[in-house]
């Protein structure tokens, strides 16, 4: 196995990367041959879904297909070796249609079909045996010899950002909405790291296209959530368990929070959201049912212990999932979409009848806990509201200085970084933050600035989108270049989602972005020069000397 | 200061059954009610989620594990209940300025809620310290431990010989009246006074006149009401201040020191506080470039000076360990030396096995040596 592409990657001396019988995440050596496969199979069918476009066929399902499975092979998201042949023989499959479509149109025109990259060539293999034994012409470091390590670091990048934009198609997808505008853009990319490339300047640029396409990806998901569930709008939530049975929803697709809330109406049950499912409780949709009561538990590096300790069943909707038979609950947990673990029970379809059967029969709570309320819901249409008023406050100086602090959480102690700074943040400063980074500081006590909120918490990761709106319309009201705004970028990265909202930052010229705890294993050390050089992102340092430098620049 | 200290090598413990397989190692205990005492003290009594009996000894103290604003906070509270009355629990609490934890518990904790407890423990008890005539001396909140040993006495002995003198600002601020007032009407020997800094006109001060005094303990008063103090031993309880004053005293009249107990927990909060500030002091000053010695816990390794305690290190780290008094009295963060050494202020729950083993406080313990620790 070679997997690089999360942050708690194997950092040694003489080279990064998990390499050995097992990952840093508990993935198998087999499962990560699998899901290299996978991703070759993928390109070799995006391969042909550019071709068979050209000829003006479209084939809708393999545009929804591509994504969704190329999602499965994200950190923390699917470990079972069965499930990901399921998605290589389906690859296979879509690929042979596509390839007879394509060239049946070609004869019907009177071309000749052209000769195709080899990796829309690959014969699968029948047996997993096979197929493991043909991963290795899927190895993304496969050519590591005879390329430069930067090579490898630019193919790299665009790939897991390509991957991070997958996962936010997908999320949209599964609510309705598609764009084959994008598919096709997708496609290309995918084919194009199809074909490895050494072309540094090629691989930069489509680096940056990749930021741009999820900027769309990323509009298309928020028009996908707002139009299904509202727009978010500011909410008291408890973040203690009451008394009674419970489901845990953990994961981004409120489309299965809403099917569960539904399902469990009136049977004495509470629903909880986990993670990144925690913004959701701010939709105008949810608030309807009494029943989903708060959230419970901080980011998904902690499951083992909260899972453990949570007395009803539990519902992985997309990532992240970590081993659960850890803390004993495997029996418990179940999946759907895209997420797989080994033994797990996988929903498919609409019914979550076994997920209900298994709340009822489990103890529950037994008492409520004192509440702890905390306040959500700064998504677009909630800054764009308070705009006027957060600019009254900057011109008259209440407010100096905003920070984003978000992206991913993870278990290295260094992120106690993003703790510290939230806490250190001066008083006349406002915070906004999102995806599960915000565990790291959001039950804390921030108060306010003439009455806003010191502390915004704008959603999911993909929300990114809501600060990138907010920053666009200060920008105008300020009459000034989004860089000039007293804003400082603060991103915690950990998987493959949070590269390519990074991508998109970048592409829209956002600089001095800082990141951390550590820069991705697979950046080299040229690379991350590079990237300072261009748009001035660094790594965070510490506390007091980032924040002597951000509140002196700003 | 002659002050006995008493080893306690078995403490009592809470076991609850019938929850679900929970990871922490704390017990759970349910507030089934809250009261206010006086304008500004609040009890409240908790249970177990099925009845179930308590074991403790009255005067010890229990330490409530909080989750407050996204940060953990422990705390330790004397026992106000007795075991005499073993189907609950109670504790009995002042709001103070500034306190973060009482302040919490009395704004936010309703009967219904659960919270996380460790077991009781403390040596400042009525059966690891004995006496044949006690003198219950206490100030403001302290009294909370004399009230557990006076129920505890009142409901198992007829004719326990106690003399009970509390101080209080006025007649308003004294907790337990109505309970104690009529253990004291009960028992021929049981002999109740109060002292309080200042009457108010507008209190209605039904206790007898003959029940108080005004102004603040001093050896005159304390001659006239409790003429045979000496014969005594003497249990004392409250702000630092008291305490300080009521040692003079004593050894003003001559008393017997070797008689005299005290509630050490109020001495290991304000040096908790203090160590608290060190410790925050050190952080900021980044104090670590004298670091001469490294802590090694699991995969975690940090460098620490010589001043600097193994408690200070493993929260530095961000590991999961509970430091409850954080002054070597709770034993909440007992942990064992694996390799190296150290040097110990206190090890005052610990049994001659733990010692023998290499458990250590890690509040209390500092390094000599490059050294390997175990939190399991």
């Amino acid at each position: 196995m070679f997997c690089i592409q999360c942050e708690q990657t194997i950092r040694t001396p003489a080279g990064n990367g998990c390499s050995y019988s097992q990952g840093m995440c508990g993935k198998l050596a087999a499962t990560s041959d699998l899901q290299d496969l996978l991703i070759y199979m993928l390109q070799g069918v995006s391969v042909y879904a550019v071709k068979a476009r050209e000829l003006g066929i479209v084939d809708s399902e393999v545009d929804t297909f591509v994504p969704k499975a190329f999602f499965s092979t994200l950190t923390n998201v699917n470990f079972d070796d069965e499930r990901i042949i399921a998605y290589v023989q389906q690859a296979a499959t879509h690929r042979e249609n596509l390839k007879t479509a394509y060239e049946a149109a070609c004869e019907k025109r009177g071309k000749t079909a052209e000769q195709m990259p080899l990796v829309a060539q690959l014969v699968l293999g029948t047996s997993k045996l096979e197929m493991l034994s043909q991963a290795p012409i899927a190895s993304l470091n496969k050519d590591k010899n005879h390329i430069h390590e930067d090579i490898l670091g630019l193919r790299l990048l665009c790939l897991y950002g390509l991957k991070g934009a997958a996962a936010y198609m997908e999320h949209a997808r599964v609510l309705g909405k598609t764009d084959a505008e994008i598919a096709a853009d997708f496609h290309q990319i995918m084919a194009f790291l199809g074909e490895p490339s050494v072309d540094a300047d090629k691989l930069f640029s489509t680096a940056m296209e990749i930021g741009q396409l999820n900027y769309r990806i990323m509009a298309l998901l928020d028009a996908g959530e707002t139009e299904a569930f509202g727009h978010p709008e500011p909410t008291v939530v408890n973040t203690k368990p009451v008394k009674g049975k419970a489901i845990l929803v953990s994961g981004h697709d409120m489309k299965d929070l809403e099917l569960i809330l539904e399902q469990t109406a009136g049977k004495g049950i509470h629903v909880y959201t986990h993670g990144e499912m925690l913004p959701a409780l701010a939709y105008p949709a949810f608030k309807k049912y009494a029943h989903l009561v708060g959230n419970y538990g901080s980011a998904w590096q902690n499951q083992q212990k909260e899972f453990a300790n949570f007395p009803g069943a539990v519902v992985m909707t997309s990532n992240c999932i970590i081993d659960p038979n850890v803390g004993q609950y495997s029996d418990r947990i179940f999946t759907r979409s895209i997420v797989g673990w080994p033994g797990v029970t996988h929903v498919t379809g609409d019914d979550f009848s076994v997920v209900i059967e298994k709340a009822l029969a489990l103890d529950g709570f037994h008492y409520d806990e004192i509440p702890h309320n905390i306040t959500i819901g700064f998504a677009r249409n909630a800054l764009m509201a308070a705009a006027p008023t957060v600019v009254e406050n900057v011109k008259n100086g209440s407010i100096k200085h905003f920070f984003l602090v978000g992206g991913c959480d993870g278990d290295k102690s260094e992120r106690s970084y993003f703790t510290d700074l939230a806490k250190s943040a001066p008083k006349d400063s406002v915070i906004l933050t999102l995806g599960c980074g915000k565990y790291k500081f959001n039950k804390l006590e921030f108060g306010d600035v003439n009455g806003i909120p010191r502390l915004l918490d704008i959603g999911q990761c993909n929300d990114a989108y809501s600060a990138i709106q907010l920053a666009i319309a200060l920008s105008q009201i300020f009459e000034c270049d989004i860089n000039e705004l007293p804003l400082n970028l603060v991103l915690s990265w950990f998987e493959q989602k949070a590269i390519v909202v990074l991508l998109t930052l970048l592409s829209l010229g956002v600089k001095n972005i800082r990141t951390g705890p550590t820069p991705p294993a697979f950046l080299t050390a040229n690379l991350a020069k590079i990237l300072e050089e261009k748009f001035g992102l660094r790594n965070t340092t510490t506390v007091e000397a980032d924040l002597k430098t951000m509140l002196n620049v700003a | 200061m002659d002050t006995k200290i008493m080893n306690i090598n078995t403490l009592p413990d809470i076991t609850l059954s019938s929850t679900p397989a929970r990871q922490d190692s704390f017990s759970q205990l349910v507030c089934v009610e809250r009261w206010n005492e006086t304008a500004d003290v609040v009890s409240f009594r908790f249970q177990a989620g099925e009845p179930m009996k308590f074991d403790y000894k009255p005067g010890q103290f229990m330490t409530l594990v909080l989750d407050i604003n996204g940060e953990q906070a422990c705390r330790s509270y004397t026992l106000s209940s007795t075991p005499s009355r073993p189907y609950s629990l109670m504790l009995t609490i002042k709001r103070v300025e500034g306190g973060l934890v009482s302040n919490y518990l009395i704004d936010h904790l309703q009967p219904g809620q659960m919270v996380r407890v460790l077991p009781p423990t403390g040596q400042f008890n009525l059966f690891d310290i004995s006496a044949q005539k006690y003198l219950f001396l206490s100030a403001g909140c302290g009294i909370t431990p004399m009230y557990s040993m006076s129920r505890y006495l009142t409901d198992t002995q007829m004719n326990a010989d106690i003399a009970f003198v509390h101080s209080a600002r006025t007649q308003a601020d004294i907790i337990f009246k109505t309970s104690l007032e009529t253990m004291a009407t009960r028992h021929r020997d049981f002999k109740l006074r109060y002292i309080v800094e200042n009457v108010t006109t507008d209190t209605v001060w039904h206790t007898e006149e003959t029940l108080h005094d005004i102004g603040c303990l001093s050896a005159n008063n304390l001659r006239d009401l409790v003429p045979d103090f000496a014969e005594r031993t003497v249990f004392l309880c409250g702000p630092e201040p008291y305490m300080q004053a009521v040692k003079k005293i004593l050894t003003d009249l001559n008393f017997d020191m070797s008689k005299l107990y005290h509630e050490s927990f109020a001495t290991a909060v304000k040096e908790a506080q203090s160590r608290v500030k060190q410790a925050e002091m050190q952080s900021t000053n980044q104090v670590n470039a004298s670091a001469s010695f490294m802590l090694s816990i699991g995969d975690k390794k940090r460098a620490l000076t010589a001043e600097q305690t193994l408690l200070e290190g493993i929260e530095a780290e961000g590991l999961p360990i509970i430091a409850a008094c954080r002054s070597g009295v709770c034993g909440a963060c007992k942990c064992q030396v694996l390799e190296g050494e150290t040097e110990s202020t206190s090890s005052m729950t610990l049994t001659p096995a733990d010692i023998e083993a290499g458990y250590v406080l890690a509040c209390s313990t500092k390094l000599k040596s490059d050294v390997t620790l175990s939190l399991g």
